[in-house]
Protein backbone atom coordinates (compact mmCIF):
# COMPACT_ATOMS: atom_id res chain seq x y z
CA UNK A 1 0.00 0.00 0.00
CA UNK A 2 1.01 3.42 -0.72
CA UNK A 3 2.98 5.13 2.36
CA UNK A 4 0.94 8.58 2.59
CA UNK A 5 4.55 10.26 3.06
CA UNK A 6 5.42 8.67 -0.56
CA UNK A 7 7.13 10.32 -2.75
CA UNK A 8 6.79 8.43 -6.68
CA UNK A 9 9.23 9.40 -9.32
CA UNK A 10 7.44 9.17 -13.15
CA UNK A 11 9.33 8.12 -16.07
CA UNK A 12 8.35 8.87 -19.61
CA UNK A 13 10.88 8.63 -22.76
CA UNK A 14 7.70 7.26 -25.03
CA UNK A 15 9.00 9.71 -27.24
CA UNK A 16 11.51 12.77 -27.96
CA UNK A 17 9.60 14.64 -25.46
CA UNK A 18 10.74 12.96 -22.35
CA UNK A 19 9.05 13.89 -19.20
CA UNK A 20 9.73 13.27 -15.46
CA UNK A 21 7.33 13.87 -12.48
CA UNK A 22 7.56 13.73 -8.55
CA UNK A 23 4.59 13.36 -6.83
CA UNK A 24 3.65 13.13 -2.93
CA UNK A 25 -0.03 12.37 -3.54
CA UNK A 26 -0.75 15.94 -3.75
CA UNK A 27 1.47 17.78 -4.85
CA UNK A 28 3.33 17.30 -8.58
CA UNK A 29 6.01 18.94 -9.72
CA UNK A 30 7.19 18.20 -12.88
CA UNK A 31 10.06 18.50 -16.46
CA UNK A 32 9.30 17.61 -19.66
CA UNK A 33 11.57 18.20 -22.41
CA UNK A 34 12.47 17.94 -26.00
CA UNK A 35 15.09 15.15 -25.91
CA UNK A 36 14.84 14.25 -29.16
CA UNK A 37 16.89 10.58 -29.37
CA UNK A 38 19.11 12.14 -26.93
CA UNK A 39 17.69 10.24 -23.77
CA UNK A 40 20.37 7.73 -22.58
CA UNK A 41 22.38 10.96 -21.94
CA UNK A 42 20.25 12.96 -19.91
CA UNK A 43 17.72 11.12 -18.28
CA UNK A 44 19.06 10.49 -15.42
CA UNK A 45 20.83 13.57 -15.03
CA UNK A 46 17.47 15.09 -15.46
CA UNK A 47 16.15 13.01 -12.37
CA UNK A 48 18.98 14.16 -10.04
CA UNK A 49 18.37 17.13 -11.40
CA UNK A 50 13.92 17.44 -10.40
CA UNK A 51 14.95 16.13 -6.99
CA UNK A 52 17.83 18.06 -6.30
CA UNK A 53 15.47 21.54 -7.56
CA UNK A 54 12.79 20.19 -4.88
CA UNK A 55 15.03 19.45 -2.35
CA UNK A 56 14.81 16.06 -2.15
CA UNK A 57 17.36 13.00 -1.58
CA UNK A 58 16.96 9.82 -4.34
CA UNK A 59 16.56 8.17 -0.87
CA UNK A 60 13.63 9.57 -0.34
CA UNK A 61 11.69 7.87 -3.46
CA UNK A 62 9.24 5.64 -2.21
CA UNK A 63 7.63 4.08 -5.54
CA UNK A 64 8.38 4.96 -9.53
CA UNK A 65 6.23 5.03 -12.30
CA UNK A 66 7.31 4.12 -15.67
CA UNK A 67 5.85 4.48 -19.01
CA UNK A 68 5.83 1.54 -21.35
CA UNK A 69 4.96 2.78 -24.63
CA UNK A 70 3.57 2.26 -27.44
CA UNK A 71 6.21 4.32 -28.54
CA UNK A 72 10.07 4.33 -29.94
CA UNK A 73 11.58 1.27 -28.37
CA UNK A 74 15.00 2.27 -27.78
CA UNK A 75 13.61 5.14 -25.86
CA UNK A 76 11.36 2.94 -23.62
CA UNK A 77 14.33 1.09 -23.06
CA UNK A 78 16.03 3.91 -21.47
CA UNK A 79 12.69 4.72 -18.96
CA UNK A 80 12.76 1.15 -18.29
CA UNK A 81 16.52 0.42 -17.49
CA UNK A 82 16.52 3.52 -15.28
CA UNK A 83 13.42 3.00 -13.37
CA UNK A 84 14.40 -0.84 -12.88
CA UNK A 85 18.47 -0.08 -12.08
CA UNK A 86 16.56 2.63 -9.53
CA UNK A 87 13.96 0.32 -8.10
CA UNK A 88 15.92 -2.70 -7.79
CA UNK A 89 18.67 -0.30 -6.23
CA UNK A 90 16.31 1.37 -3.59
CA UNK A 91 14.26 -1.89 -3.07
CA UNK A 92 10.55 0.17 -4.28
CA UNK A 93 8.06 -0.82 -6.36
CA UNK A 94 7.96 0.28 -9.72
CA UNK A 95 4.76 0.34 -11.62
CA UNK A 96 4.42 0.53 -15.67
CA UNK A 97 1.76 2.43 -17.28
CA UNK A 98 0.55 2.58 -21.07
CA UNK A 99 1.74 5.43 -22.39
CA UNK A 100 -2.12 5.57 -24.53
CA UNK A 101 -3.86 5.51 -21.37
CA UNK A 102 -1.76 8.64 -20.09
CA UNK A 103 -2.24 10.05 -23.19
CA UNK A 104 -6.08 9.39 -22.76
CA UNK A 105 -6.33 10.41 -18.78
CA UNK A 106 -6.73 14.03 -18.88
CA UNK A 107 -9.79 13.98 -21.64
CA UNK A 108 -11.85 11.91 -19.00
CA UNK A 109 -15.20 12.70 -18.95
CA UNK A 110 -15.26 14.96 -21.93
CA UNK A 111 -18.28 12.53 -23.22
CA UNK A 112 -16.56 11.74 -26.52
CA UNK A 113 -14.30 8.81 -27.67
CA UNK A 114 -10.64 9.50 -27.38
CA UNK A 115 -7.98 8.38 -29.99
CA UNK A 116 -5.18 8.88 -28.42
CA UNK A 117 -1.80 8.53 -30.33
CA UNK A 118 1.86 8.62 -29.57
CA UNK A 119 4.80 8.79 -32.65
CA UNK A 120 6.48 5.58 -33.33
CA UNK A 121 9.17 6.75 -35.13
CA UNK A 122 9.75 7.24 -39.00
CA UNK A 123 6.53 9.09 -39.55
CA UNK A 124 4.44 6.59 -38.36
CA UNK A 125 2.14 6.59 -34.89
CA UNK A 126 0.45 3.42 -32.90
CA UNK A 127 -3.05 4.72 -31.88
CA UNK A 128 -5.56 3.28 -29.77
CA UNK A 129 -9.45 3.94 -29.31
CA UNK A 130 -10.80 4.68 -26.00
CA UNK A 131 -14.12 5.23 -24.42
CA UNK A 132 -14.96 6.48 -20.92
CA UNK A 133 -16.86 3.62 -19.10
CA UNK A 134 -17.59 2.57 -15.54
CA UNK A 135 -15.56 5.38 -13.86
CA UNK A 136 -12.05 4.15 -16.12
CA UNK A 137 -10.89 4.19 -20.10
CA UNK A 138 -11.39 1.45 -21.52
CA UNK A 139 -9.39 0.58 -24.69
CA UNK A 140 -11.60 -0.63 -27.29
CA UNK A 141 -9.99 -2.79 -30.64
CA UNK A 142 -6.39 -3.31 -31.40
CA UNK A 143 -3.31 -1.06 -31.21
CA UNK A 144 -2.70 0.13 -34.80
CA UNK A 145 0.82 1.36 -35.96
CA UNK A 146 0.33 3.29 -39.49
CA UNK A 147 1.65 6.02 -41.38
CA UNK A 148 0.38 9.89 -39.60
CA UNK A 149 -2.13 10.46 -42.64
CA UNK A 150 -4.07 7.45 -41.68
CA UNK A 151 -3.95 8.64 -37.87
CA UNK A 152 -7.92 9.37 -38.85
CA UNK A 153 -9.04 6.35 -40.58
CA UNK A 154 -12.13 5.02 -39.50
CA UNK A 155 -13.71 6.95 -37.23
CA UNK A 156 -17.65 6.84 -37.48
CA UNK A 157 -18.17 9.23 -34.54
CA UNK A 158 -17.50 12.65 -33.67
CA UNK A 159 -13.94 11.89 -31.68
CA UNK A 160 -11.13 13.43 -29.96
CA UNK A 161 -7.52 13.45 -30.72
CA UNK A 162 -4.98 13.21 -28.29
CA UNK A 163 -0.98 12.72 -28.79
CA UNK A 164 1.92 14.30 -29.75
CA UNK A 165 2.80 14.86 -33.72
CA UNK A 166 5.53 13.41 -35.37
CA UNK A 167 8.06 15.84 -35.91
CA UNK A 168 7.13 18.42 -38.81
CA UNK A 169 3.27 16.83 -38.85
CA UNK A 170 0.79 18.84 -37.95
CA UNK A 171 -3.27 17.59 -37.34
CA UNK A 172 -4.50 20.34 -39.87
CA UNK A 173 -3.40 17.88 -42.83
CA UNK A 174 -5.72 15.15 -41.79
CA UNK A 175 -8.75 16.55 -42.79
CA UNK A 176 -12.31 14.49 -41.10
CA UNK A 177 -15.33 15.48 -40.22
CA UNK A 178 -15.13 13.25 -37.23
CA UNK A 179 -11.76 14.35 -36.22
CA UNK A 180 -11.19 16.96 -33.68
CA UNK A 181 -7.60 17.90 -32.42
CA UNK A 182 -7.35 18.65 -29.19
CA UNK A 183 -5.28 22.22 -28.54
CA UNK A 184 -1.07 21.32 -28.46
CA UNK A 185 -0.66 22.66 -24.90
CA UNK A 186 -3.82 20.18 -24.19
CA UNK A 187 -2.89 17.06 -26.44
CA UNK A 188 0.49 16.15 -25.48
CA UNK A 189 1.39 13.65 -22.60
CA UNK A 190 1.88 14.91 -18.82
CA UNK A 191 4.21 12.77 -16.80
CA UNK A 192 1.83 14.18 -14.05
CA UNK A 193 -0.96 12.22 -15.21
CA UNK A 194 1.53 9.24 -15.51
CA UNK A 195 2.11 9.45 -11.94
CA UNK A 196 -1.40 9.77 -10.92
CA UNK A 197 -2.02 6.61 -12.58
CA UNK A 198 1.10 4.69 -10.87
CA UNK A 199 -0.12 6.60 -7.92
CA UNK A 200 -3.72 4.61 -8.10
CA UNK A 201 -2.29 1.52 -8.68
CA UNK A 202 0.52 1.79 -5.56
CA UNK A 203 -2.52 2.83 -3.43
CA UNK A 204 -5.10 -0.23 -4.88
CA UNK A 205 -2.53 -2.12 -3.54
CA UNK A 206 -1.60 -3.91 -7.13
CA UNK A 207 1.97 -4.84 -7.67
CA UNK A 208 4.33 -5.39 -11.00
CA UNK A 209 7.26 -7.69 -11.13
CA UNK A 210 10.14 -5.04 -11.62
CA UNK A 211 12.51 -7.71 -13.91
CA UNK A 212 9.96 -8.68 -15.99
CA UNK A 213 8.33 -5.38 -16.91
CA UNK A 214 9.32 -4.95 -20.84
CA UNK A 215 7.94 -2.44 -22.82
CA UNK A 216 4.96 -2.88 -25.42
CA UNK A 217 6.30 -3.40 -28.73
CA UNK A 218 3.95 -2.47 -31.60
CA UNK A 219 4.98 -3.48 -34.78
CA UNK A 220 3.66 -1.80 -38.34
CA UNK A 221 3.39 -4.51 -41.11
CA UNK A 222 6.26 -5.57 -43.08
CA UNK A 223 6.29 -4.90 -46.60
CA UNK A 224 5.08 -7.64 -48.20
CA UNK A 225 3.58 -9.23 -45.56
CA UNK B 1 37.56 -3.69 -3.51
CA UNK B 2 34.22 -5.22 -4.94
CA UNK B 3 33.54 -4.31 -8.30
CA UNK B 4 29.79 -4.96 -10.28
CA UNK B 5 30.50 -5.71 -13.89
CA UNK B 6 27.61 -5.61 -16.49
CA UNK B 7 28.11 -6.33 -19.88
CA UNK B 8 25.19 -5.97 -22.73
CA UNK B 9 27.02 -4.94 -25.96
CA UNK B 10 25.66 -7.87 -27.86
CA UNK B 11 23.60 -10.96 -26.91
CA UNK B 12 24.59 -12.09 -23.57
CA UNK B 13 23.33 -10.64 -20.38
CA UNK B 14 26.18 -10.67 -17.53
CA UNK B 15 26.70 -9.20 -14.26
CA UNK B 16 29.54 -10.07 -12.01
CA UNK B 17 31.34 -9.31 -9.01
CA UNK B 18 35.35 -9.03 -9.19
CA UNK B 19 37.49 -8.61 -6.03
CA UNK B 20 40.60 -6.37 -6.85
CA UNK B 21 40.30 -7.03 -10.73
CA UNK B 22 41.25 -10.62 -10.07
CA UNK B 23 39.56 -12.99 -7.74
CA UNK B 24 35.62 -13.22 -9.67
CA UNK B 25 33.22 -13.84 -6.60
CA UNK B 26 30.15 -14.41 -9.05
CA UNK B 27 30.16 -13.89 -13.10
CA UNK B 28 26.57 -14.94 -14.36
CA UNK B 29 26.20 -15.18 -17.97
CA UNK B 30 22.79 -15.66 -19.55
CA UNK B 31 23.19 -16.45 -22.83
CA UNK B 32 20.57 -15.98 -25.63
CA UNK B 33 21.87 -18.51 -28.25
CA UNK B 34 18.29 -19.83 -28.22
CA UNK B 35 16.66 -17.19 -29.08
CA UNK B 36 19.17 -16.15 -32.27
CA UNK B 37 19.31 -19.62 -33.37
CA UNK B 38 16.23 -19.56 -36.04
CA UNK B 39 17.65 -16.57 -37.49
CA UNK B 40 20.90 -17.52 -38.04
CA UNK B 41 22.49 -15.03 -36.19
CA UNK B 42 22.31 -12.27 -33.18
CA UNK B 43 19.05 -9.96 -34.34
CA UNK B 44 19.90 -6.86 -32.31
CA UNK B 45 16.04 -5.98 -31.60
CA UNK B 46 15.46 -9.19 -29.96
CA UNK B 47 18.65 -8.92 -28.11
CA UNK B 48 17.82 -5.68 -26.55
CA UNK B 49 14.23 -7.25 -25.65
CA UNK B 50 15.74 -9.84 -23.85
CA UNK B 51 18.33 -7.38 -22.45
CA UNK B 52 15.64 -5.82 -20.66
CA UNK B 53 13.68 -8.67 -18.82
CA UNK B 54 16.80 -10.63 -17.92
CA UNK B 55 19.26 -7.50 -16.47
CA UNK B 56 18.00 -7.27 -13.07
CA UNK B 57 17.28 -11.02 -12.23
CA UNK B 58 21.22 -11.54 -13.96
CA UNK B 59 22.11 -8.59 -11.27
CA UNK B 60 20.48 -10.02 -8.39
CA UNK B 61 21.78 -13.71 -8.93
CA UNK B 62 25.58 -12.14 -9.17
CA UNK B 63 25.08 -10.69 -5.85
CA UNK B 64 23.81 -13.60 -3.76
CA UNK B 65 26.22 -15.96 -5.68
CA UNK B 66 29.37 -13.75 -4.39
CA UNK B 67 27.85 -13.91 -1.09
CA UNK B 68 27.76 -9.54 -1.50
CA UNK B 69 24.91 -7.45 0.02
CA UNK B 70 23.65 -4.26 -2.42
CA UNK B 71 25.47 -1.78 0.16
CA UNK B 72 28.91 -3.42 -0.03
CA UNK B 73 29.32 -3.20 -3.66
CA UNK B 74 32.20 -0.34 -3.94
CA UNK B 75 31.73 1.08 -7.26
CA UNK B 76 30.14 0.04 -10.71
CA UNK B 77 32.01 -0.69 -14.34
CA UNK B 78 29.84 -1.15 -17.25
CA UNK B 79 30.19 -1.58 -20.76
CA UNK B 80 29.92 1.96 -22.63
CA UNK B 81 30.76 0.25 -26.54
CA UNK B 82 31.24 -0.83 -28.96
CA UNK B 83 28.46 -3.50 -29.17
CA UNK B 84 24.75 -2.65 -30.19
CA UNK B 85 23.37 0.34 -29.48
CA UNK B 86 19.63 -1.51 -28.38
CA UNK B 87 21.29 -3.72 -26.07
CA UNK B 88 24.19 -0.88 -25.29
CA UNK B 89 21.48 0.99 -23.93
CA UNK B 90 20.15 -1.44 -21.06
CA UNK B 91 23.08 -2.59 -19.50
CA UNK B 92 24.27 1.22 -19.43
CA UNK B 93 21.45 2.90 -18.32
CA UNK B 94 20.76 -0.09 -15.36
CA UNK B 95 24.86 0.84 -14.10
CA UNK B 96 23.93 4.11 -14.09
CA UNK B 97 20.75 4.34 -12.53
CA UNK B 98 22.43 1.86 -9.80
CA UNK B 99 25.49 4.07 -8.94
CA UNK B 100 23.18 6.95 -8.25
CA UNK B 101 20.83 4.49 -6.09
CA UNK B 102 23.87 3.26 -3.95
CA UNK B 103 25.95 6.14 -4.30
CA UNK B 104 28.97 4.53 -5.63
CA UNK B 105 31.45 5.45 -8.36
CA UNK B 106 30.52 4.17 -12.07
CA UNK B 107 33.33 3.14 -14.32
CA UNK B 108 32.85 3.45 -18.01
CA UNK B 109 34.73 -0.14 -19.62
CA UNK B 110 35.84 -0.63 -23.46
CA UNK B 111 34.52 -3.92 -23.96
CA UNK B 112 37.80 -4.57 -25.86
CA UNK B 113 39.72 -4.26 -22.91
CA UNK B 114 37.34 -5.64 -20.94
CA UNK B 115 38.45 -9.19 -23.11
CA UNK B 116 42.13 -8.00 -22.75
CA UNK B 117 41.28 -7.82 -18.44
CA UNK B 118 39.48 -11.46 -18.73
CA UNK B 119 43.37 -12.39 -19.16
CA UNK B 120 44.02 -10.86 -15.57
CA UNK B 121 40.90 -13.23 -13.87
CA UNK B 122 40.73 -16.17 -12.03
CA UNK B 123 38.58 -18.04 -9.54
CA UNK B 124 41.10 -19.19 -7.13
CA UNK B 125 41.43 -17.52 -3.78
CA UNK B 126 45.05 -18.79 -3.65
CA UNK B 127 46.30 -20.43 -6.58
CA UNK B 128 50.17 -20.55 -6.74
CA UNK B 129 50.10 -20.98 -10.39
CA UNK B 130 48.30 -18.42 -11.19
CA UNK B 131 50.56 -15.84 -13.16
CA UNK B 132 48.81 -12.34 -14.65
CA UNK B 133 50.48 -11.58 -18.33
CA UNK B 134 53.49 -9.39 -18.39
CA UNK B 135 54.26 -6.13 -20.20
CA UNK B 136 54.81 -5.78 -23.07
CA UNK B 137 51.85 -8.11 -24.29
CA UNK B 138 50.77 -9.14 -27.45
CA UNK B 139 47.10 -9.28 -27.65
CA UNK B 140 44.84 -11.07 -30.21
CA UNK B 141 40.99 -10.30 -29.55
CA UNK B 142 39.04 -12.30 -31.39
CA UNK B 143 35.19 -12.92 -31.32
CA UNK B 144 31.83 -12.83 -33.82
CA UNK B 145 32.33 -8.91 -33.43
CA UNK B 146 36.13 -7.84 -33.22
CA UNK B 147 39.54 -9.03 -34.56
CA UNK B 148 41.79 -6.74 -33.01
CA UNK B 149 45.88 -7.27 -32.91
CA UNK B 150 47.17 -5.18 -30.02
CA UNK B 151 50.21 -4.37 -28.32
CA UNK B 152 49.69 -3.36 -24.25
CA UNK B 153 52.73 -1.81 -22.97
CA UNK B 154 51.32 -1.53 -19.77
CA UNK B 155 48.15 -0.86 -17.99
CA UNK B 156 45.67 1.12 -20.23
CA UNK B 157 48.91 1.74 -22.49
CA UNK B 158 47.47 0.05 -26.29
CA UNK B 159 48.43 0.15 -29.32
CA UNK B 160 46.28 -1.31 -32.09
CA UNK B 161 48.55 -2.83 -34.82
CA UNK B 162 45.84 -4.18 -36.62
CA UNK B 163 42.29 -5.13 -37.42
CA UNK B 164 40.06 -6.51 -39.46
CA UNK B 165 38.92 -4.27 -42.53
CA UNK B 166 35.80 -6.11 -43.05
CA UNK B 167 34.06 -9.72 -41.40
CA UNK B 168 35.49 -10.05 -38.15
CA UNK B 169 36.67 -14.07 -38.00
CA UNK B 170 34.11 -14.78 -35.47
CA UNK B 171 31.28 -14.13 -38.09
CA UNK B 172 33.30 -15.39 -40.84
CA UNK B 173 32.68 -18.61 -38.93
CA UNK B 174 29.04 -17.48 -38.12
CA UNK B 175 28.35 -17.51 -41.76
CA UNK B 176 30.55 -20.43 -42.78
CA UNK B 177 28.49 -22.74 -40.16
CA UNK B 178 25.35 -20.85 -41.51
CA UNK B 179 25.90 -22.09 -45.30
CA UNK B 180 27.42 -25.78 -44.46
CA UNK B 181 24.32 -25.93 -42.02
CA UNK B 182 25.90 -26.65 -38.70
CA UNK B 183 24.08 -24.26 -36.54
CA UNK B 184 24.95 -21.23 -34.78
CA UNK B 185 27.19 -20.19 -33.21
CA UNK B 186 29.54 -21.14 -35.56
CA UNK B 187 32.72 -21.51 -34.24
CA UNK B 188 32.88 -24.37 -32.21
CA UNK B 189 30.06 -25.67 -34.81
CA UNK B 190 32.89 -25.71 -37.23
CA UNK B 191 35.30 -26.68 -35.15
CA UNK B 192 33.06 -29.61 -34.21
CA UNK B 193 33.50 -30.58 -37.76
CA UNK B 194 36.49 -30.33 -38.77
CA UNK B 195 37.66 -32.82 -36.20
CA UNK B 196 36.56 -35.76 -38.64
CA UNK B 197 37.37 -34.01 -41.43
CA UNK B 198 40.61 -34.12 -43.56
CA UNK B 199 42.28 -31.06 -44.95
CA UNK B 200 44.19 -30.26 -47.93
CA UNK B 201 40.97 -31.27 -50.59
CA UNK B 202 39.49 -27.22 -50.88
CA UNK B 203 41.54 -24.10 -50.97
CA UNK B 204 40.14 -20.79 -49.36
CA UNK B 205 42.09 -17.82 -50.13
CA UNK B 206 44.36 -16.08 -47.46
CA UNK B 207 44.19 -12.52 -47.31
CA UNK B 208 47.29 -11.31 -46.08
CA UNK B 209 46.99 -7.99 -47.28
CA UNK B 210 50.90 -7.05 -47.27
CA UNK B 211 52.95 -6.29 -44.67
CA UNK B 212 49.87 -5.07 -42.26
CA UNK B 213 48.47 -6.63 -39.21
CA UNK B 214 45.10 -5.52 -40.34
CA UNK B 215 43.09 -8.87 -41.85
CA UNK B 216 40.26 -9.72 -43.99
CA UNK B 217 37.72 -12.55 -44.09
CA UNK B 218 34.55 -11.55 -46.27
CA UNK B 219 36.48 -13.40 -49.30
CA UNK B 220 35.73 -16.89 -47.52
CA UNK B 221 32.20 -16.28 -47.60
CA UNK B 222 32.18 -16.18 -51.38
CA UNK B 223 35.23 -18.71 -51.56
CA UNK B 224 32.93 -21.00 -49.45
CA UNK B 225 29.83 -20.52 -51.62
CA UNK B 226 31.51 -21.63 -54.29
CA UNK B 227 32.71 -24.57 -52.73
CA UNK B 228 29.56 -26.25 -51.87
CA UNK B 229 27.90 -24.62 -55.01
CA UNK B 230 28.09 -27.85 -56.85
CA UNK B 231 26.17 -30.21 -54.06
CA UNK B 232 23.63 -27.66 -54.12
CA UNK B 233 19.58 -28.44 -54.10
CA UNK B 234 16.38 -26.76 -54.48
CA UNK B 235 14.57 -27.13 -51.51
CA UNK B 236 12.22 -29.94 -51.72
CA UNK B 237 9.64 -27.99 -49.48
CA UNK B 238 8.28 -24.90 -51.15
CA UNK B 239 9.26 -21.70 -49.67
CA UNK B 240 6.27 -20.14 -47.83
CA UNK B 241 5.31 -17.00 -49.22
CA UNK B 242 3.54 -14.90 -46.44
CA UNK B 243 5.86 -14.42 -43.46
CA UNK B 244 4.08 -13.57 -40.46
CA UNK B 245 7.50 -12.97 -38.61
CA UNK B 246 8.43 -9.70 -37.37
CA UNK B 247 11.91 -10.64 -38.38
CA UNK B 248 13.00 -12.90 -41.32
CA UNK B 249 13.66 -17.09 -40.17
CA UNK B 250 16.62 -17.99 -41.19
CA UNK B 251 16.40 -20.84 -44.28
CA UNK B 252 19.23 -23.35 -44.55
CA UNK B 253 20.58 -24.13 -47.98
CA UNK B 254 19.70 -28.07 -48.89
CA UNK B 255 22.69 -29.90 -50.07
CA UNK B 256 23.34 -33.14 -52.01
CA UNK B 257 24.13 -35.97 -48.89
CA UNK B 258 27.35 -36.94 -50.32
CA UNK B 259 29.01 -33.51 -49.82
CA UNK B 260 31.76 -33.75 -47.64
CA UNK B 261 30.86 -30.77 -45.00
CA UNK B 262 33.89 -32.05 -42.32
CA UNK B 263 36.64 -31.77 -44.53
CA UNK B 264 35.43 -28.63 -46.20
CA UNK B 265 34.91 -27.12 -42.38
CA UNK B 266 38.43 -28.69 -41.87
CA UNK B 267 39.99 -26.73 -44.81
CA UNK B 268 38.00 -23.45 -43.73
CA UNK B 269 38.89 -23.55 -40.27
CA UNK B 270 42.49 -23.40 -41.45
CA UNK B 271 42.37 -21.07 -43.76
CA UNK B 272 40.97 -18.33 -40.60
CA UNK B 273 43.24 -19.55 -38.12
CA UNK B 274 46.73 -19.80 -40.48
CA UNK B 275 46.28 -15.91 -40.66
CA UNK B 276 45.57 -15.21 -37.10
CA UNK B 277 47.94 -17.14 -35.94
CA UNK B 278 50.99 -15.77 -38.46
CA UNK B 279 50.10 -12.56 -38.15
CA UNK B 280 50.04 -12.40 -34.27
CA UNK B 281 53.10 -14.83 -34.22
CA UNK B 282 55.01 -12.06 -36.69
CA UNK B 283 53.73 -9.33 -34.28
CA UNK B 284 55.28 -10.83 -30.89
CA UNK B 285 58.44 -11.34 -32.32
CA UNK B 286 58.41 -7.61 -33.99
CA UNK B 287 57.27 -6.07 -30.45
CA UNK B 288 59.46 -8.62 -28.02
CA UNK B 289 56.54 -9.38 -26.83
CA UNK B 290 57.13 -11.08 -23.12
CA UNK B 291 53.91 -12.81 -23.59
CA UNK B 292 51.22 -13.52 -26.41
CA UNK B 293 47.46 -13.47 -24.76
CA UNK B 294 43.97 -14.66 -26.56
CA UNK B 295 40.60 -13.28 -25.69
CA UNK B 296 37.24 -13.25 -27.20
CA UNK B 297 35.12 -16.21 -28.19
CA UNK B 298 37.26 -17.74 -31.18
CA UNK B 299 40.01 -17.72 -28.39
CA UNK B 300 38.44 -21.14 -27.21
CA UNK B 301 39.53 -22.26 -30.70
CA UNK B 302 41.52 -25.32 -30.02
CA UNK B 303 43.88 -25.14 -33.56
CA UNK B 304 44.48 -21.42 -33.24
CA UNK B 305 45.67 -22.34 -29.65
CA UNK B 306 48.15 -25.02 -30.96
CA UNK B 307 49.31 -23.22 -34.30
CA UNK B 308 50.23 -20.45 -31.85
CA UNK B 309 52.61 -22.45 -29.77
CA UNK B 310 53.79 -24.01 -32.01
CA UNK B 311 54.80 -20.92 -33.92
CA UNK B 312 55.34 -18.54 -30.35
CA UNK B 313 58.77 -18.36 -28.67
CA UNK B 314 57.10 -16.28 -26.04
CA UNK B 315 54.56 -17.97 -23.54
CA UNK B 316 51.11 -18.14 -24.55
CA UNK B 317 47.89 -17.52 -22.24
CA UNK B 318 44.27 -17.94 -22.93
CA UNK B 319 41.47 -17.49 -20.63
CA UNK B 320 39.28 -20.15 -19.45
CA UNK B 321 36.59 -20.48 -22.23
CA UNK B 322 33.53 -18.65 -19.95
CA UNK B 323 36.10 -15.91 -19.39
CA UNK B 324 36.06 -15.94 -23.30
CA UNK B 325 32.45 -15.23 -24.27
CA UNK B 326 30.82 -11.82 -23.06
CA UNK B 327 30.82 -11.62 -19.57
CA UNK B 328 30.62 -9.33 -16.65
CA UNK B 329 33.61 -10.35 -14.77
CA UNK B 330 35.93 -9.19 -17.71
CA UNK B 331 34.21 -5.70 -17.22
CA UNK B 332 34.76 -5.85 -13.63
CA UNK B 333 38.00 -6.61 -14.07
CA UNK B 334 39.21 -3.67 -16.37
CA UNK B 335 36.93 -1.32 -14.33
CA UNK B 336 39.36 -2.26 -11.62
CA UNK B 337 42.14 -1.13 -13.61
CA UNK B 338 40.11 2.35 -14.51
CA UNK B 339 39.59 3.30 -11.28
CA UNK B 340 43.14 2.69 -10.10
CA UNK B 341 43.76 5.70 -12.71
CA UNK B 342 41.19 7.88 -11.62
CA UNK B 343 38.62 7.18 -14.33
CA UNK B 344 35.14 7.69 -13.19
CA UNK B 345 31.81 8.45 -15.67
CA UNK B 346 29.52 11.11 -14.23
CA UNK B 347 25.47 10.39 -14.60
CA UNK B 348 25.63 11.86 -18.44
CA UNK B 349 27.06 8.59 -19.44
CA UNK B 350 26.21 7.40 -22.59
CA UNK B 351 26.86 4.45 -25.22
CA UNK B 352 29.14 4.77 -27.92
CA UNK B 353 28.88 1.84 -30.00
CA UNK B 354 31.81 2.81 -32.38
CA UNK B 355 34.21 2.77 -29.66
CA UNK B 356 37.41 2.49 -30.18
CA UNK B 357 40.16 0.71 -28.43
CA UNK B 358 43.20 3.65 -27.24
CA UNK B 359 45.07 4.58 -24.99
CA UNK B 360 43.59 6.82 -22.49
CA UNK B 361 44.08 10.73 -22.85
CA UNK B 362 45.10 11.11 -19.37
CA UNK B 363 48.33 8.39 -20.35
CA UNK B 364 49.61 9.24 -23.56
ZN1 LIG C 1 32.97 -9.46 -27.04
Amino acid sequence: MADPDGLMLAIDTSTEMSGLALYDGRRVSELVWHSGRNQSGVLLEQITHLLSINRFEIAQLSAIAVALGPGTFNGLRVGLSTAKGLGYGRSIPVFGVDTLEVTAYPHLGSNQPVRAFVPAGRGRVVYGDYRYRNKRWVRSGELQNRTFDELTYGLSEPTLLAGETPANMEPDELASENARFARPSMRSRRPGHLAELGWNRWINGEQDDVAALEPLYVHGKRPGS
Amino acid sequence: MLILGIETSCDETSAAVVEDGRLIRSNVIRSQEDLHERYGGVVPELASRRHVTAIIPTIDVALQDAGVAKDEIDAIAVTEGPGLAGSLLVGLNTAKSLSVAWGVPLIPVNHLEGHIYSNWLTDQENDPTFQPPRFPCVCLIVSGGHTELVLIRDHGHYDVLGRTIDDAAGEAFDKGARILRLGFPGGPAIQRAATDGKMGHHTFPRAWLGETYDFSFSGLKTALLREVEKYRREPLRPKKVVSTEPFPVHEPPEYAPNMPTADIAADFQDAIIDVLAQKTAKAAQEHRAAMVILAGGVASNSLLRKRLDSLLSAPLRYPEPLLCTDNGAMIAGAGYYLYQRGIRASCDLDISPQLPLSTETSLA
